[in-house]
């Protein structure tokens, strides 16, 4: 598109962090990112001979590899866009996915979450049996001579499918006879050497980040947890670019679910070795995630999503063997997905549901999920009504002149006081940009401290306030304190992009009320989930107007409440049938169509 | 209170302001004295959703800001029309748009913000809604004589409908003597040039210029935005 040797500068978009910087041509992609302020692994320092600082080409042109990458790399990483950042040369504007062995810090994952107390009743349960070994006396069939044994037990002939046969004979001679049994209902899934525990493997699938529980299912302790980026998210940053690649490239959609289940691959390797698990132990699945993300790791299509009105192709639990969509576990190992409740509320909005118990309260509780796509539901008087609002990827630093994801360096509290800015970043390092909590709090604090006024302009009496190019901006972080050498601002259009995102979070939620008759004073509970969730200042979200002003007692923040009610459901049957119950009883209500929307959406961004 | 500069300059501010009920009650106040209704436009709310359009461009003002002005507009210029029709005379349109956001979406707030923003700079707007099939919008350029198409998505997906009402458009013979322009998140200028449309409106502003570009109103729309005729010229 653009000759090369004309182009002055370039334009870097770098994932999974989101940051973007405009360099010099000329300048490596490692200069590029130290300019960001993302700090690559190069210990080679930049000689192009450790393969440390690896970087994958997602948009754009790129030098062609020299004689060091040729080496270094064989030819399908090559077609993949793998390059060494410190020889890379942009000859257009590029867009490139940093893997997360060559980033200096790990981005900050959010995998905990408050736990509640689950009676164990998995679906997955084992028999330790000693067969007595075949002679020439007892010629039965090693299945035979298992179902006589468990028989003992009082269980019927169990049903046993192909990859799990495949290698019975040689376990059963292999451990002398005596094996522990996985069974699933009345399926064997395993052959276990005795004293090994069945284990199962929770995972929220979200459109950025993922997250993966190891749990004993003979204890429902979790014993090892990981969390990664998503790293579909090469192509494309949020669902609606995902589904649009699944549907307008050939291969597109099966490209997304390998690339997906890769991700996931990666992550059982690593929670098998922290918690010194082998892969054939893990004999049962429980996956969450937004309905497209649900459909791309069954390998459903996924058109009819991005498209009104927008119907999912299944909202069904789903249960199959895990080996159908390429996940290397127990040979008989089975993935459940959850029902979803709508093409915009997912499984994982159901998961999240189910472990705040919010169907059980009496009063009226009020859960949030916030996201890309932010889920509400609202409980009351024993009905429940769900929504999703497109709040955009502002909160994930996206859309913002200095934003980024809540990686090392991420300014993430603001405070204002009598004039003075004071900030905080993740991991303490120099500031680099502002993360989803860092800008909600800063917007707050301009509100209250009159930077800005009621619809959002800024006050250019106020002395916090400086105009350039013609366009007014505040400076949360001047050059001298920060890792860049750039001042970090916030400007009107940032002070837009909240405007969208907290009035659309706040118009979804007043619908809702509307839909139940009640008003915000009679919210009895109100949760928060997810990873933005539980880092944001509940005040700030009341001062911005994202959250209707309640006393603060009533909020309560519970994490990575999805991935517990995944864990949940694999650790207990019951709460899987609550888990069908619940997604059945809410009530969807579509926000772009309701009448009284605009209205509400355009009200709730004024601050 | 009298009809003079400081009145219309109030007008204008109940509009800039989002004031409905003072802009009504001016209004009234001013016919109670036989204030011209035309100049009630020109002068006063004219001049208001111009300097709001202006600032919203400049990113000074936001979407409530915009749509509660276009909205007290709208709500002033009714009481006003009807004052000119029942003079005999009637408002020139400055041309006729049809607008909708297409087949796929059911996204509503910003194609109704453009067809609002449009509407009070004096063009003649027929909002056809949301999820529009591509014969619908065939049929409602033809039955409306419109001037000017605007197609708006949000998502990606729907965006293919807008090159195939393009191409229907090509087919019935109607392209030519129409402008198209399209909009919404997902377009760009190598998308809009490629389906073969007109124009790109990025925001409701730059919506507004380019269709005056289009239709030739440009000059007109800035300046004055009001252009009155008589009834006969009409005929």
């Amino acid at each position: 598109m653009s000759d090369s040797s004309s182009v002055k500068s370039v334009h870097i978009h770098i994932e999974p962090i989101g940051r973007h910087v405009t360099v010099k041509a000329g300048s490596t992609l490692l200069d590029a990112s130290r300019k960001a302020g993302i700090e690559l692994i190069s210990p080679c320092g930049g000689a192009g001979t450790c393969k440390s600082c690896l970087i994958q080409l997602v948009e754009g042109e790129l030098s062609p590899p020299g004689l060091t990458e040729t080496e270094l790399f064989n030819r399908k990483e090559i077609e993949s866009g793998y390059r060494l950042a410190c020889q890379a040369v942009p000859l257009s504007n590029v867009k490139i996915y940093i893997p997360q062995e060559s980033l200096t810090t790990p981005q900050r994952l959010q995998i905990e979450g408050q736990e509640i107390g689950v009676a164990l009743d998995p679906i997955v349960k084992t028999i330790d049996v000693l067969l007595k070994p075949p002679d020439l006396n007892d010629l039965r069939a090693d299945v035979t001579r298992l179902n006589d044994e468990i028989h003992k037990h009082g269980i019927a002939p169990a049903r046993i499918q192909l990859p799990v046969l495949a290698s019975l004979s040689d376990s059963l001679r292999a451990q002398d006879w005596s094996v522990r049994l996985a069974l699933r209902r009345d399926e064997i899934v395993a052959v276990l050497q005795p004293g090994k525990s069945p284990m199962g493997l929770a995972v929220d699938v979200g459109t950025t980040k993922l997250a993966a529980y190891l749990v004993d299912l003979s204890t429902g302790q979790s014993v090892a947890k990981a969390g990664a980026m998503n790293p579909q998210i090469a192509y494309g940053e949020d669902v609606v670019s995902r589904i649009s690649y699944a549907v307008e490239n050939e291969g597109g959609r099966e490209r997304l679910r390998a690339t997906l289940i890769d991700g996931i691959d990666n992550l059982i390797t690593n929670l098998c070795d922290e918690a010194n698990v082998i892969r054939n132990q893990v004999v049962e699945v429980v996956a969450v995630g937004n309905t497209a993300m649900h459909h791309l790791f069954a390998g459903l299509p996924v058109r009819q999503l991005g498209l009104a009105p927008y119907v999912p192709a299944v909202s069904e639990p789903l249960e199959f063997p895990a080996a159908q969509i390429g996940l290397d576990l127990a040979p008989g190992a089975y993935v459940h997905l959850p029902s979803n409740i709508a093409g915009y509320v997912g499984a994982d909005h159901v998961a999240m549901l189910l472990a705040s118990d919010i169907h059980e309260s009496r009063g009226n509780t009020v859960a949030v999920d916030i996201g890309t796509n932010t889920e509400i539901t609202l409980a009351s008087n024993g009905q429940m009504l769900s929504c999703s609002c497109a709040s955009g990827p502002a909160f994930e630093g996206a859309h913002l002149q200095d934003g980024m994801r809540a990686a090392p360096g991420a300014i993430e509290r603001v405070q204002i006081e009598k004039g003075e800015i004071r900030i905080q970043t993740i991991a303490g390092r120099p500031p680099v940009g502002i993360c989803g909590s860092g800008i909600l709090d800063a917007i707050s604090e301009m509100s209250k401290e009159g930077v800005i006024d009621k619809g959002g302009r800024f006050q250019k009496d106020s002395p916090l306030v400086r105009t350039k190019d013609g366009k007014e901006e505040f400076v949360l972080a001047p050059s001298s304190i920060n890792g860049h050498q750039r001042d970090i601002v916030i400007t009107r259009k940032d002070v837009n992009e909240i405007q969208l995102a907290k009035g659309a979070i706040r118009a979804g939620i007043n619908i809702l009320l509307m839909e139940a008759g009640i008003k915000p004073d009679d919210i009895d509970e109100f949760v928060v989930a997810g990873a933005f969730g539980t880092y944001i200042d509940i005040e700030s979200a009341i001062q911005v107007g994202m959250f209707p002003p309640i006393p603060a007692g009533r909020f309560r923040q519970v994490g990575n409440a999805a991935g517990i009610g995944a864990k949940q459901m694999l650790i207990s049957a019951a709460r899987r049938k609550q888990a069908e119950l619940i997604a059945r009883r809410v009530k969807y209500i579509e926000l772009t169509t309701h009448k009284g929307f605009t209205e509400e959406f355009l009200e709730a961004m004024y601050f | 209170m009298a009809v003079d500069q400081e009145y219309f300059d109030k007008l204008a501010q109940t509009v800039i302001d989002g004031d409905d009920e003072e802009c009504v009650r001016l209004i009234k106040v001013g016919l109670d004295k036989d204030m011209d209704p035309v100049k009630a436009i020109e002068k006063g709310l004219g001049k208001g959703i111009i300097k709001v359009g202006d600032d919203f461009g400049e990113g000074v003002v936001f979407l409530p800001e915009l749509i509660m002005a276009a909205d007290v507009m709208k709500q002033g210029t009714a009481i006003l029309d009807e004052k000119i029709k029942a003079q005999g005379l009637n408002r020139k349109s400055l041309g006729k748009i049809v607008i909708g956001t297409v087949k796929g979406d059911i996204h509503d707030i910003g194609k109704s913000v453009v067809a609002s923003v449009l509407q009070v700079n004096g063009y003649d707007v027929v909002d056809i809604g949301i999820d529009v099939e591509i014969e619908t919008f065939i049929e409602a350029v033809k039955e409306n004589k419109a001037d000017c198409l605007g197609m708006s998505t949000l998502l990606t997906l729907p965006l293919q409908v807008m090159g195939q009402v393009i191409d229907k458009l090509k087919e019935e013979g109607m392209r030519d003597n129409l402008k198209v322009i399209v909009g919404g998140c997902p377009v760009t200028q190598e998308f809009a040039d490629e389906i073969g449309a007109d124009a790109v409106g990025f925001d409701a502003a730059d919506a507004v210029k380019k269709v005056g570009a289009l239709l030739g109103t440009k000059q007109v729309l800035l300046k004055e935005p009001w252009q009155i005729s008589t009834r006969e010229d009409n005929v």
